[in-house]
């Protein structure tokens, strides 16, 4: 859906019905004026000079709020960084940070080389695209799209990262992200958002990438963590879950902002070219979340759990993943109930996950996989106008379940070849010292008394064989 | 010594000693041992004891477990639930610290050490150099080291975790060489109490790797958030001592 509706941009450009009725030259409200001037001022080589067209002032303007969703998207990367610092010791945070920064530039490669034309490229066969690659085009607009998608791409991997926290090895993980962007999202990406991939054909519906996006990163990010095991201490022989306290849940609930506030970029790049449904688009990305924190709220009362702040911003994470893939397409009414499920289904998954005795830090397999699975098929549910259609649901079902089927044994197997070839798990010595040390020798909070003591200046900082 | 403290203390010693040894003569024997060197000591070193215990007292390597894991948990135990001590041994007691107000050293290890009961002058008297980690002064890294490992196995017994810190000490296989990883199953069927002979067969280079076994343990036994408070307690406890100016905890770590 979302490939069509971006190819036909690049492609063919058609003059919707709104721009046909807007008189030329005369913005009719507010909101025009301001995308008008974002317009101008973000995007001025796309801004034709003399004697626009109301065409092309709509498509300009189209391709600066794309623009500015892509920044927003990106925007995100900060709030994963904090979101995960936050829930993280503060002897890890450095390299948290350096993780979050550093996908963005192995994404960024590895998308751009390859992983773009996986995606988008020429795709006979349904299953996979086979060029553009390393995109280069003087077509703005195709360039934009690929600035777009690359912000997505940059999402799906750095998921991963908030799953296996304080105990990966950083070479470890830039590979596995690099390859995430390379092969694992583009080829899912090529089945749905690529107009001749196949679920694409089926009628699968993903508007912004519920599944294609964070499913994926869902399904890697248990692969990866089933590959790479628990924290030292996390679970005890005995079975007892021990809780590690992030070092700080402010930075974690600031992070959480960020991603909402992100989350309107995420979503609203999905919008026609007419921006018909970018209203809609935006209500629901705003209902979705806030009936998640009520059903979060409601999830921990029944359960007799205390009103966890981190579970309840995890609800409104899932909240925002399932409404993600039905955005343009779900009435508000149905976004709230889409958000509502997801905070509800985000402790019980987390519950679930301790059981089972997997360590995920921040909650990414709660909140993007199994909110993305939600989000999937409430997508086909709650379709507008084709409510509860069976056909749909099934759609969205066998959609769902090729993410989970690709994704999360090619995550697996992954980490355990990255395993193989330079390791993937830090060892104990370094899990005591903290990643920030072992891993970058440079302190977080050094000014500041944290129940972590460094190493004095006798220790070395390279890895030891024990 | 505050003596309310020497008092909870000693019922504390006492009901450990009792829940392991049947004779009545070995319990007074290995209470007297207390009394004489370990009673005025401030931070009270279990694994200390117990070694010196083993001196006086036969013990197989089961007894030595049990009495540490019991001396642990009765020094954590709150004082209303220690039992009382026998009114024979209240008796004597009271006795002595009469005896030892009397000549002006309530809390004197020497002379407490006048006072001791023949069964203690009988067997073979504790070092005092084994105590204050005298070693410190030819060899401050050594005791520094010791004084560190001490200090996460005392902060194991506050968490009241020692049972299963050694269950988990002895279910980890770390990259030591043969010769530490037999003296650390000596070590750790001692109870860890004997922690001076373990750590003299630790070279230098693995000690560092004894640490993290330690606290890989702690984290096993204790949780992960609980380690790192006890590995930075016991840092900031060593970097007290007198021999932590010439070598740092924290290149152990």
């Amino acid at each position: 859906m979302r490939g069509r509706m971006q190819l036909a941009l690049i492609k063919l450009n058609p003059m919707t019905h709104t721009e046909r009725k807007m008189p030329e030259n005369k913005p009719r409200n507010v909101v025009r004026r301001g995308l008008l001037l974002a317009c101008i001022l973000l995007v001025p080589g796309l801004v034709v000079a003399a004697e626009p067209t109301a065409k092309d002032v709509g498509n300009s303007l189209w391709l600066a709020w794309l623009g500015i969703c892509g920044a927003l998207v990106f925007f995100m990367q900060a709030g994963f960084a904090l979101l995960e610092c936050g829930m993280s010791r503060a002897k890890n945070t450095v390299n948290i940070i350096m993780k979050n920064f550093c996908d963005m530039a192995t994404s960024t490669l590895g998308f751009w080389a390859v992983g773009f034309g996986l995606m988008f490229g020429m795709n006979q066969s349904g299953w996979i695209g086979a060029s553009d690659f390393a995109m280069q085009s003087n077509d703005g607009a195709a360039m934009m799209n690929f600035f777009y998608q690359l912000m997505f791409a940059a999402t799906c991997s750095t998921i991963v990262s908030g799953a296996v926290a304080e105990r990966m090895r950083f070479s470890a993980y830039l590979i596995g992200a690099f390859i995430i962007t390379l092969v694992i999202y583009p080829v899912y990406g090529a089945w749905t958002w690529n107009d001749d991939g196949w679920l694409a054909k089926l009628g699968f519906i993903d508007a912004a990438g519920s599944s294609v996006v964070h499913a994926v990163g869902g399904w890697v990010a248990l692969g990866a963590v089933l590959a790479l095991g628990p924290r030292l201490g996390r679970f005890s022989r005995k079975g007892e879950v021990r809780d590690i306290p992030g070092h700080n849940l402010p930075m974690f609930a600031l992070g959480a902002f960020i991603l909402w506030f992100g989350w309107m970029g995420f979503n609203g790049g999905s919008a026609n070219r007419d921006f018909s449904d970018l209203a809609k688009i935006l209500i629901n990305t705003t209902l979705g979340p806030a009936a998640a924190v009520v059903g979060a709220l409601v999830a921990m009362k029944l359960s007799g759990s205390p009103i966890l702040m981190t579970r309840t911003i995890n609800g409104a994470l899932g909240g925002l993943v399932a409404i993600t893939a039905g955005c343009k397409t779900m009435d508000p009414a149905f976004a709230l109930v889409a958000g509502f499920v997801a905070g509800m289904l985000v402790p019980l998954a987390e519950s679930w996950l301790l059981k089972m005795q997997i360590d995920d830090v921040v909650g990414a397999i709660p909140v993007h996989g199994a909110c993305g699975v939600w989000g999937t098929l409430a997508a086909g549910a709650f379709y507008s106008g084709d409510l509860f259609s069976v056909e749909r649901i099934l759609v969205q079902f066998i959609g769902a379940v090729a993410a989970m089927i690709w994704a999360l044994p090619m995550g697996y197997i992954m980490f355990k070849a990255i395993d193989m070839a330079v390791g993937l798990r830090v060892n104990a010595q370094d899990e005591q010292r903290g990643l920030d040390y072992a891993e970058h020798f440079e302190a977080g909070y050094s000014d500041i008394t944290t129940s972590h003591v460094p190493p004095g200046p006798h220790a070395s900082p390279t890895r030891d064989p024990a | 010594m505050n003596e309310a403290i020497v008092q909870r203390n000693r019922r504390a010693v006492y009901h450990a000693l009792s829940s392991v040894l049947r004779e009545s003569a070995a319990i007074t024997r290995a209470l007297d041992m207390w009394e004489t060197n370990f009673s005025d000591q401030r931070g009270f070193r279990v694994n200390l004891y117990v070694n010196a215990v083993t001196q006086v007292v036969d013990l197989n390597d089961a007894q030595v477990r049990a009495l540490a894991s019991g001396l642990y948990a009765a020094m954590t135990t709150p004082e209303k639930n220690l039992p009382q001590l026998p009114a024979a041994l209240r008796a004597r007691n009271a006795t002595e610290h009469v005896a030892q107000l009397q000549a002006g050293a309530t809390s004197s290890h020497l002379a407490s050490q006048t006072t001791a009961q023949p069964a203690v002058k009988a067997a073979p008297p504790v070092q005092a150099a084994d105590v204050s980690m005298q070693t410190g002064v030819t060899n401050p890294r050594l005791a520094v080291f010791t004084s560190l490992l001490a200090a996460l196995i005392d902060g194991a017994t506050r968490a009241r975790k020692f049972d299963d810190f050694l269950e988990s000490m002895d279910a980890q296989a770390p990259s030591l060489s043969p010769a530490t990883l037999q003296a650390r199953t000596v070590w750790i069927n001692s109870a860890l109490t004997k922690l001076r002979q373990f750590v003299n067969v630790v070279s230098d280079a693995e000690r560092r790797a004894v640490v993290n076994d330690l606290y890989v343990a702690l984290c096993d036994a204790c949780g992960p958030v609980a380690a790192d408070r006890i590995l930075a307690a016991a840092v900031q406890a060593t970097e007290q001592t007198p021999e932590a100016g010439f070598s740092s905890p924290r290149s152990f770590l």
